[in-house]
């Protein structure tokens, strides 16, 4: 009996259930639902009971345990956590809870470095970025299968790509080169690549592209953005002026860019376009001028060209875009440069030639010491206005060029000294139009392209006693004095059908093409006394080029999700004429030509794509190689009386690119074949001390080009860090006329290049270039070895300094040339203005002169050219937020 | 009347269209399903579940995505050819939603044959909190344990994250649900990503026009349509080919909903 009553008072000890129940509510007297309420044990914290509250803030548990103490935790989101100690006991406890603001903890997604969705491959910015990276090119130089230039060129696989966007506008029209330098890395969010991009909607299932396209998505919708810096340094008085503001809506985007700077910085390059178009958008094209006539100097060193360059340079350049409504675009361009540059070069030029047998007969070698002043000032403006709907597309661009350049050109050979001025005014007018529509399933295009030049150029060249070329008469003259003017008026139109059936697209198209070029060159000579004499007829052009093109032709393309294929068979009816007014020379061509291409695209797998290509073309002469007297330009005097040229080009080609987005892996490999023939052969009687003759004689020439060439990068995300390995292999052979015995060129280059960029430590990034070239052309050799090393290490998150070291040796027989420059820099930034300070301290080992060898068409250069000296800049360097 | 009723019913049924919650959180979970026994590889399908602090609201990703495209106007549906391939893009096979307030459970589903059906029921867990702590995307969390609907489940909730709230019908635990599978890992939803909302107000799109049914008839429609064999004209044809018989069998014989009992 006793042992009964214990067992159940036992029981009842060890059984004892309490229970607690309650309300919560909070601060203004609401009951609260949904609040957890926990019982710990004090010991493990393991959880022993628990209850939820209910819509009247009610709750109610039980305590199946017989500790004695318990925590009691109520939680509950947006309000302040209650952990009170409480006794096993039942009871009944209230709370009044606390509002707080909570945020919870997040569970982020682990964001891949690469996504890919159809043809678009993703890149987060975060995943790429370095340290030092401060605007959208630096970030884009590390993504896998990107390269991007100084310039702000962007090539995918190695190819340019086709459109720049930001927000998926595409302000810049291809001079998006200020948009790459200027656009802090911190604004942007992600990069897309957009694989076979059509920019034209109406197009996108009917007609391939194999170009990519890049577009920036930015943080936010409305982005005030850019960047600004201002430095100064010694010696000589230096000054580098940026500032680039940019605004991003959805209606609107503008871009601001003003550049000033003495420091060699080649601010000028960045305007270029470097976009392609595939014809559909209209024809377009800067026009190039004051190329006939030119003062002789050196050749540039093959190197970066911030080391040789004294510059003056202001630059100021705007960009804007607006939304007229939901398919109107309207975008104007305006910029204008002066540029003030200075060369100091000396060239030593050594032609060997070979009789047919291969046997030496002499060797021509003159030296020059070249002293180059040139003024360059351009004016440029460009009014786009575009409609891109899935079923229309219009695009007319209005453009209008101005140039005027001075040049002075100081040459001393062999102690002889020859002055030379050039002075090129010109000014040109472009209206090109595009329109796109869908007519059932028929899409027309209709395109337009009026261009109209007017290029003036005047060279002068003393004394005359120095110019020894025969074909002058010998008169007592102090100087020549040659000018050319050259109209050129250019329509070129054409329609198009595209019929579009399934996956095949059919685009058959007639086309007009009407140029009319007046062309007047007169050389005169003056004598002390400024009085002109004449040098004859034999130095007067008064030509009139007329050509006339209606063309015919019948393209083909098949897309589906593997094939992209594209045949164009265009015929050609030309008909060419240029008419001497004052001599009896007249030359007419009339000919119809077949001048097929194609390009074969094949997605073997998502990894895997090849490409295969060719084309047979036939390029006719223009006005540059048809006139009947001479022209003297650059110490060279020129005439081209023989038939119209004409040039049989057959070409093929491929590639073929893999990647493994899991592997980040992309490799590219690719090749050319190319072959030329040509009517007609150039001459040249070059003379001892270098200044030549150039004729044409009516023999066949046959140029031949091979090359093959691959590349591998591989993005290594654990540690941070880009490798890539390029190898080009290329072949030319060649036939040329010079002083009477036919040289027949044979080379060969080849060349690779390793990069390595590293990211890995927090402290430290490393970039890391080296290419090694051996060109050979007959029996002569040349090997390049060049290197550039940049090491930045970050001696805290404010400071960092960088090292830069360049180096470049060439060898020819015994004959070495080392070339070795060092730069330092070092930045501070103010974390709280968000300013960088830049100091930089370049040609450290003041390297006065830069020395190259170089394998010309048929000529063995050795080039040397003055460095900018030692220099030491300071620089301040903000973004806008 | 007649009018009246018509036009208070289609008033409410605008109301209930436009539904809106004031969303506080954000929870995007797995769901890797075998919906058939039969099936070699677990399926794939995605969920968001929003929440504040009184209620929440579970949905297939692919809808979600779709219905706030179409709230922002970056697709338009307007009864056109183009509709078709929009269905076609965002089609998914569990295009339930899930709608707790309170006790209360609404249930909305488009079924393949029977359309639209909603049901309202109250469903209560009898949680079993363990010691057992595994760490999920980083966080502590708990192992409880239940059985329901015929299956032993197992969940993990985080107790930094004090919301009684879980994927499909799971709740009561007094943290959030982080993941949830039955002992034969036919269901098993896992969080994958968890964020405070920037944007607050959403519209609910719940099924507005579902008919309103009884969990029972529910139930037998789901089953019904699961284990149909083919299109719907068949269902009237008295001789069925043997073959659509046999496969209404094997489906019938795999059929394997989340709820195997009431």
């Amino acid at each position: 009996m006793k042992i009964t009553f214990f067992i159940l008072f036992l029981s009842f000890v060890s059984y004892s259930q309490n229970s607690i129940k309650g309300k919560i509510k909070n601060s203004k007297g609401e009951l609260i639902e949904n609040v957890s309420i926990t019982i710990e044990d004090v010991k493990d914290n393991s959880i022993v009971s628990f209850a939820i509250s209910n819509e009247k803030g009610e709750y109610h548990l039980s305590i199946d345990d017989d500790s004695l103490n318990f925590r009691m935790i109520i939680s509950c989101i947006d309000y302040q956590k209650i952990k009170q100690e409480i006794t096993n006991n039942s009871q009944v406890l209230n709370f009044t809870l606390v509002e707080t603001i909570t945020s919870l903890e997040e569970v982020k997604v682990d964001i891949k470095a690469i996504q890919q969705k159809g043809d678009t491959l993703t890149y987060n910015i975060s995943s790429f970025e370095g340290k030092d990276d401060t605007t959208l090119s630096d970030v884009l130089k590390k993504i896998p299968g990107i390269s991007v230039d100084e310039n702000g060129r962007i090539k995918y696989q190695g190819r340019d790509i086709n459109k720049f966007y930001v927000e998926g506008k595409d302000l810049m029209s291809g001079s998006y080169g200020t948009l790459t330098n200027g656009l802090p890395k911190g604004a942007v969010t992600k990069v897309q690549v957009l694989e076979d991009h059509q920019p034209i909607k109406v197009l996108k299932n009917s007609v391939p592209s194999n170009r990519a396209a890049i577009n920036i998505k930015l943080k936010k919708t409305i982005t005030l953005t850019g960047s600004a810096s201002v430095g100064s340094g010694f010696y000589p008085f230096l000054w580098n002026a940026k500032i680039t503001p940019m605004l991003f809506t959805k209606k609107y985007q503008y871009l601001f860019n003003y550049k000033s700077n003495n420091i060699g910085e080649d601010v000028i390059s960045e305007l270029q376009s470097f976009s392609f178009d595939e014809g559909f958008e209209g024809l377009t094209f800067d026009n190039l001028t004051g190329y006939w006539l030119n003062v002789a100097q050196s050749e540039l060193p093959k190197i970066e060209s911030n080391r040789y360059l004294f510059n003056k340079t202001q630059l100021f350049s705007t960009n804007g875009l607006t939304t007229i409504s939901k398919n109107w675009e309207l975008k104007a361009d305006f910029s204008f440069y002066n540029n003030v540059i200075e060369r100091n070069g000396t060239q030593f030029s050594k032609i060997d030639l070979f009789d047919t047998n291969g046997i030496f007969i002499n060797t021509i070698s003159f030296s020059r010491r070249n002293l180059t002043e040139l003024e360059n000032n351009q004016i440029k403006s460009k009014i786009i206005l575009t409609k891109n709907t899935d079923k229309s597309f219009l695009k007319n661009t209005i453009k209008y060029q101005s140039n005027w350049n001075s040049v002075y050109g100081n040459i001393n050979s062999d102690s002889s000294i020859i002055n030379q001025n050039v002075y090129s005014p010109s000014y040109s007018f472009q209206n090109s139009l595009s329109a796109i529509s869908l007519l059932g399933k028929k899409i027309i295009n209709f395109k337009s392209t009026l261009n109209y030049i007017y290029d003036k150029q005047f060279y002068e060249v003393s004394p005359y006693s120095n110019i020894t070329l025969e074909q002058f008469p010998s008169i007592d003259a102090e100087k020549i004095k040659q000018n050319i003017v050259i109209n050129t008026f250019n329509l070129t139109t054409e329609a198009s059908f595209i019929l579009s059936i399934k996956k095949v697209s059919i685009i058959p198209s007639f086309g007009f093409q009407i140029e009319k070029i007046k062309l007047n060159s007169l050389a005169i000579g003056k004598d002390t006394s400024d009085n002109t004499i004449n040098l004859g007829s034999n130095f007067e052009n008064n030509l009139i080029w007329n050509k006339s093109l209606p063309k015919l032709s019948f393209a083909v393309n098949f897309i589906d999700d593997s094939w992209n294929v594209n045949v164009n068979s265009p015929f050609n009816f030309y008909s060419l004429k240029a008419i001497e007014l004052k001599n009896d020379f007249s030359k007419s061509l009339n000919k119809l030509t077949f001048e097929p291409n194609f390009t074969i695209k094949y997605k073997i797998s998502t990894e895997l794509s090849k490409t295969f290509y060719g084309s047979k073309s036939i390029n006719f002469g223009t006005i540059d190689n048809s006139y009947s007297s001479y022209i003297y330009s650059a110490l060279i005097l020129t005439q081209q009386n023989s038939d119209i040229q004409k040039v049989l080009i057959k070409k093929i080609g491929g590639n073929l690119e893999y990647k493994l987005i899991l592997q980040n892996l992309f490799i590219n490999f690719n090749y050319e074949i190319s072959n030329n023939k040509s009517n007609n052969t150039i001459t040249q009687n070059i003379s001892e001390n270098g200044q030549t003759i150039i004729n044409q004689v009516m023999t066949d020439n046959v140029s031949e080009n091979k090359r093959v060439g691959f590349e591998i990068g591989k993005y290594i995300p654990k540690l941070k860090s880009k490798i890539t390995f390029g190898y080009c292999i290329s072949n030319l052979l060649n036939n040329i006329l010079i002083n009477d015995s036919n040289q027949n060129i044979n080379s060969i280059q080849n060349a690779m290049s390793l990069k390595l960029n590293a990211n890995y430590f927090s402290w430290l990034t490393f970039d890391y270039n080296i290419n090694y070239s051996i060109s050979k052309r007959n029996n002569v050799n040349i090997n390049a070895l060049t290197s550039d090393l940049k090491i930045l290490i970050y001696l805290s998150d404010k400071q960092h300094f960088g090292i830069f070291k360049e180096d470049y040796s060439y060898e020819y027989g015994n004959q070495k040339f080392k070339n070795q420059f060092l730069d330092l820099s070092y930045q501070y930034t103010f974390k709280k203005s968000k300013i960088d300070l830049e100091l930089k301290w370049t040609n450290i080992l003041n390297t006065k002169n830069y020395n190259e060898l170089l394998l010309n068409d048929f000529s063995t250069i050795s080039n040397t050219f003055l460095i900018r000296p030692s220099q030491i800049l300071a620089s301040l360097r903000f973004n806008f937020k | 009347m007649k009018n009246i009723f018509f036009s208070l019913l289609f008033f409410s049924s605008i109301m209930y269209s436009q539904q809106n919650m004031n969303i506080l959180f954000h929870a995007n979970y797995e769901l890797k399903f075998k919906e058939y026994k039969n099936l070699e590889k677990a399926d794939i399908n995605t969920f968001v579940l929003l929440f504040n602090n009184k209620e929440s609201y579970f949905k297939n990703s692919t809808i979600y995505v779709k219905d706030s495209l179409i709230d922002s106007g970056k697709i338009k549906y307007n009864d056109t050819q183009d509709d078709l391939n929009i269905n076609m893009m965002y089609y998914t096979n569990f295009p339930y939603t899930v709608y707790k307030k309170g006790n209360e459970i609404n249930f909305a589903n488009e079924l393949p044959y029977s359309g639209e059906l909603r049901y309202i029921e109250t469903v209560n867990f009898d949680w079993k909190i363990t010691k057992e702590i595994k760490k999920i995307k980083g966080f502590d969390c708990i192992k409880a344990t239940t059985t329901k609907w015929g299956r032993k489940w197992t969940a993990y909730f985080s107790p930094n994250h004090p919301m009684p709230f879980g994927p499909y019908k799971f709740h009561g635990l007094p943290g959030l649900i982080f993941e949830v599978s039955d002992e034969k890992n036919d269901y098993n939803f896992t969080l994958y990503r968890f964020r405070n909302r920037k944007k607050n107000n959403v519209i609910l799109h719940n099924y507005p026009k579902a008919k309103k049914v009884t969990k029972e008839q529910y139930t037998k429609s789901r089953h019904d349509d699961a284990v149909h064999p083919f299109e719907s004209f068949i269902k009237d044809e008295p001789d069925m080919p043997k073959k659509i018989l046999k496969m209404k069998i094997e489906k019938e014989k795999n059929y394997n909903s989340i709820e195997l009992t009431e």
